[in-house]
Formats: C-alpha cells, structure tokens, sequence
C-alpha cells in the first residue's frame, strides 16, 4: 500500500513571549497513513494532539517538517480535508441544514440550488437527522450538534477527514449511537480518517491503527498499536474479539506507566533539518522504530 | 408580569398628569391674587365693597379697572347679585383669568392637549416659513438624520472592518479616534458653516460626524472578535478573502454593527434637535426655539412630547434589525 498522508520529522516550537523558553510540544513525529485507513490518535493532554491535527488540515504550520498529502504538501486549508473540531463550530447565524449547505456550495460552485439542497439532506439524513434540520445551533442538543458537524464534514467526501475528539462533550449514550453512525458512514464512503480521542474503546471500535503519543515537551508517537479484529465491529460484539482485551491492556499500561518514559531527549532541531531534508529521507527514523516495536508487541 | 408592569406604567403616567394639573391650578390662583397688591385692594375696599367682595370679584375674573368702575358706581356684592351678576353691568368676566394662564403661567396638561389636537389635526399646514405643521418639521429633521446616518454606515462600516481586521490600521487610527470622539457634534457646526457655507449640509454634517463613532467603534470590536473558529470554516472550504468577510464576518459581527447603529440614530437624533435651534429655519428643533420665542408653551411641550415618541420609534426601528440579526453563541 502506498502511503497517502505522511507526516515528515514534524517538530512545533511555540515561541512564548513571557517565558523566555520557547516550548518544544513534539519533535520529529513522522507516520504514514494509506488511502482508507482509520487512524486514532491517544495522548495525555498537552501532547499537541490537537495540533498535530491542525497542522494536517493546513491550519496550523509545523516549525519543522512537512506534511504530504497525496504527494503534494499541505501549507494551507482546503477542501481536500474535512474537518470537525472538538466544539463542532457551526457557524450560529445559520440552520443546521443552512450549515451543511454552506460547506456543499462551496464545493461544488457549478451545482443548482436544489442539487445542492438534496445532496445536504442526504447526509443529514445519514447522520439521523431529518426533522431538525431548519433549526439553528442554539436549540439543537449537543448530540444533535456534532451529529450537523460530522454531516458537513461528510457532505464535503473529501478524500482525508479530520475529527477532533468530535465526541468529547458528548454524553455516554449519544456517544455510543454517534460512534456506530460513524462506522457505517466511513463504510460507506471508504475515507481516510485521523480522529483524535482520549477513549480507548472508542479507538479499538473505531481504528485500523492507534498512535499512541508520549507527553509533552517533546512528545512523539511512541508506539503505533495494528487492531487486530475483523470488521465490520460493533459495541456490542467488540468484548467477544479475542484480541479486544490484550489491546485495550496494552494502551491503558501505557497511557498510565509508559507514557514518560519515552521522552526524548531534546536535540538541537534547526541542525536536524539540515541534515535530514525531509524531501531526501523517504521514511523517519523514529517511525521505522515505532513500527517495529509495535508490530513485536502485537504478535506477543 | 406583563399586566403588572402596564399598570404600573399607567399609575405613573396618571400620577404624573395629576401633579402636572395640580402645578398649574395653583398658578391660576397664585396669578389672581398676585394681579391685585394690598394698596389696590384697600384701594378699592373704600367703597361699598369688603375685602371678600373684592376677592370674589378677582375670582369671577374681573381686571382691577373693572372693580374700581364697580367701586366707582357705589354698589356691594349684594347689589350686584341682586341686578343679576357682573354682567348686567356689562363687565365680560373670565377674560383676565384666562390669558393670564395662557401667556404667564405653564400650560395644563388639557391645554397641552388640546393643542396638540390641534396640531395633528393638520400636521401639514404651511402658512409662511415661520408658521408650518409639525409633520413638515419632522420631515426635514428625519431627512436631514436619514442622510447623515447613511453617509456615516457608508464610511464607518467599512473602515471599521479594516481597522478590525488589520491590528497595524488600529493601531494607527485609534489615536485619532480616541480624540474625536469625545467632541461635542456641535462644536464642528461652525467648522461646518464656514466650510460647507449651507445650513442644510451643515447640520447633516454634524450627524453624520456624531454617528460615525459608535458605528466604527463596535464594527471594529465585533470584527476583531469574530471568533477563530468561524473563520477557520470559512478557510477549510477555500473562501475567497472577500467571501470570508461577506458570509462568515459580516454576519458574525451583524448584532454588534447593528447594535453600534443602534446607538448612533439616539445620538443623531439627540443632536439634530439642537443642531437645528442654532442653525434655525426648519425643523422640530428650530419648532421648539419658535415656540419659545413666541412663548407658545403648550405647543413646545406638545413638540417635545413628539421628539420623545420620534426618538422612540427610531430606536424601535433598529432595534428590530438588532433582533433580525442577532444569534445565540454555542
């Protein structure tokens, strides 16, 4: 499988105007994601999980490194990647429909009004949402909202989709029902996605691949788990997975135990970059490393 | 609640128009006995008249000629009554009292209202440029307000955009804004005059100069503070800059541009009153000065009640935009 988003020796340097200390949040992340696979994303706050994510929607820029997508690097946002962030930012002025159709107009310039409209309620329609669909923001449930999020972010079917702990203000039942939605759709429409959560058993539900990340400063993907259990999966059925509690075992060990230990020393990273032209070396170290030592556990 | 708080509203309008009617009963009295001096009334006791005849006699509304004429002929009070009142003397009574209230004393709220129906009854009516109905007034001071108003959201709004957008214009501009600001619109009147050399553009001038602040202002607040969020959308879905600020800041900042307008018409409506009594000519504000000048307080009060409920309705008027516009944050 050829790789389809690639993160190359990313480091983010946030220069603080107080503190005289510039703060390294991670240093020489590199990773590959292939065409149709479910990353999940774990880490202790503070890890920059989040921009991470930010940086592979061309939000945010890395200090360091570059992000390829699909060959081409990513410098800026684009309709190339969906996004649905932690607060599902709907824009409040406008119907949950009026939200949809917003992110759809703006892809499609040359659609009629209606086609544009059709295709929306197809994808409300997708996420359960049908009848409150003329409401604004304000008076739709929580649930409802990230459910008008994720519809916009479908709608879009861009090839790469971001989701920022898109469940974490959720309940635990609406969580549930969002989740099995969420599985179905990325069925369905066979993208790419790169979720961050800070749920274990919503990544073993949901991943091909856990990235599982060290604390900042200097964090980096430590190890990077394979899910090992058939799809299609479902709460219900996941526990019977043989493979379920050995993986679900090993992130908590880590997230509790492990997850310091791994810490970098830090390097000089300017020098780094000279040496190592992202451009020149086809796959990182320190992925290469990962790799190996997750594939090792997982047979273990 | 509702019910509750009319009623209240309307005690305190009926307690307030009894005070007002109250105020100006006692003037009546007050003028009566103010209009004869103690040396007039022993004056006119050396006749047949007593002090109590002579007071009853101001009361009926007789002029201190009138009752010396009576003291002149020699008769009581009880001759008087008996000859069948004043008026079989040929004397008209009630004259006196009356234009001494009206010309002297402060209007009764009946007065007040019975000008005002008289003034609404045709509020078109132009006898000359110094006597002309209340609507004409209103229309050229709403026009003059309409003009400068809109000039102001054409410069303001736009300029507050690029101030909020750009913190270098910001930094660069505040200064002076902070500076203007807190001058008196009317201070530029002169200024205006002498520049413009017309009365008209002068005074619209000085609304457009004292609604451009607060509209500025909040237009640049609300566009710095559009949250990131939403611009983030707006940049996921390749917006152009210009479709960023129409479909993603413009709405954004809507309640906060429409409630600075908001702000703005009260002022303009504010100054145009005073704008126009120094400017004169035409105008509620310059209808107001006339009044005065010719001491028709009924309908100064009258006009003053109409600026009120104008002023009013002008802000009811934005207000409704505010609503239209306005969104709950999530």
């Amino acid at each position: 499988m050829s790789s389809f988003l690639r993160g190359e020796l990313l480091t983010k340097i946030f220069e603080s105007e107080d503190k005289h200390e510039p703060l390294t949040v991670f240093q020489d992340l590199s990773f590959e994601i292939h065409k149709g696979e479910f990353i999940c994303c774990i880490g202790h706050s503070g890890c920059g999980k989040s921009t991470i994510l930010n940086i592979l929607s061309g939000l945010d820029q890395a200090t360091l490194g570059t992000v390829l997508l699909d060959g081409k690097v990513v410098d800026r946002p684009g309709l190339d990647k969906a996004v649905v962030f932690q607060n599902h930012s709907l824009l409040p002025w406008l119907s949950a429909l009026k939200n949809v159709e917003f992110g759809v107009a703006a892809k499609h310039r040359d659609w009629t009004k209606s086609k544009v409209h059709q295709h929306s309620v197809d994808f409300l329609k997708l996420c359960s949402l049908k009848e409150t669909i003329d409401r604004k923001p304000s008076q739709l449930s929580g649930g409802m909202r990230q459910r008008v999020g994720l519809a916009r972010a479908f709608a879009l079917e861009s090839e790469l989709l971001l989701l920022d702990e898109p469940f974490g203000a959720l309940d635990a039942l609406t969580r549930g029902s969002i989740q099995d939605e969420l599985v179905n759709i990325c069925r369905q429409t066979e993208q790419t996605v790169f979720m961050i959560t800070h749920d274990v058993d919503e990544a073993i539900l949901l991943a091909d691949r856990i990235f599982l990340m060290s604390n900042g400063p200097y964090a980096t993907i430590s190890e990077i788990i394979n899910v090992d259990i058939p799809k299609p999966r479902s709460r219900t059925n996941l526990f019977k997975a043989k493979n379920y509690y050995a993986t679900r075992n090993h992130i908590i060990d880590f997230l509790v135990n492990r997850c310091n230990e791994t810490r970098e020393k830090p390097t000089t990273p300017g020098k780094k970059k000279i040496s190592f032209p992202p451009e020149v070396s086809p796959q990182a170290e320190g992925s290469d490393i990962a790799l190996t030592a997750s594939s090792k556990k997982v047979a273990s | 609640m509702k019910r509750k708080s009319l009623l209240l509203s309307l005690l305190f309008l009926f307690a307030f128009l009894f005070i007002w009617a109250l105020a100006t009963e006692r003037k009546k009295i007050d003028v009566k006995s103010i209009a004869l001096s103690t040396s007039q009334v022993s004056e006119l006791t050396k006749g047949q008249l007593s002090k109590p005849d002579v007071l009853s006699l101001v009361e009926l509304g007789l002029t201190f000629e009138q009752i010396t004429q009576i003291s002149d002929i020699g008769v009581s009070l009880a001759d008087i009554d008996a000859a069948g009142g004043v008026k079989a003397f040929g004397f008209t009574t009630g004259g006196v009292a009356e234009e001494a209230t009206e010309t002297t004393g402060f209007p009764s709220p009946a007065l007040v209202w019975k000008e005002s129906w008289e003034q609404l009854k045709d509020p078109f009516y132009d006898k000359g440029p110094n006597d002309k109905g209340i609507g004409i007034q209103l229309m050229y001071s709403l026009k003059r307000v309409a003009v400068g108003f809109i000039l102001a959201i054409i410069v303001a709004v736009p300029l507050g955009f690029i101030i909020g957008m750009f913190p270098v214009a910001n930094m660069a501009l505040m200064p002076y804004i902070q500076i203007l600001k807190p001058i008196s619109p009317l201070a530029w009147l002169p200024v205006a005059l002498y520049i413009i050399k017309d009365s008209e553009q002068a005074s619209i001038f000085v609304i457009f100069i004292c609604s451009i602040w607060p509209m500025l202002i909040n237009t640049a607040f609300g566009v710095s503070s559009v949250k990131k969020d939403y611009l983030n959308i707006g940049n996921t879905l390749e917006l152009s800059k210009l479709e960023l600020a129409f479909k993603i800041m413009l709405p954004a900042t809507a309640p906060t541009i429409f409630t600075g307008m908001r702000i703005s018409i009260g002022i303009a409506w504010l100054v145009i009153v005073a704008a126009e009594m120094v400017i004169g000519g035409i105008g509620v504000g310059y209808f107001v000065w006339n009044e005065w000048n010719g001491l028709n307080l009924a309908s100064m009060i009258f006009a003053i009640f109409v600026i009120g409920i104008v002023g009013l309705f002008l802000d009811l008027l934005i207000g409704l935009l505010v609503k239209k516009f306005n969104y709950e944050e999530i």
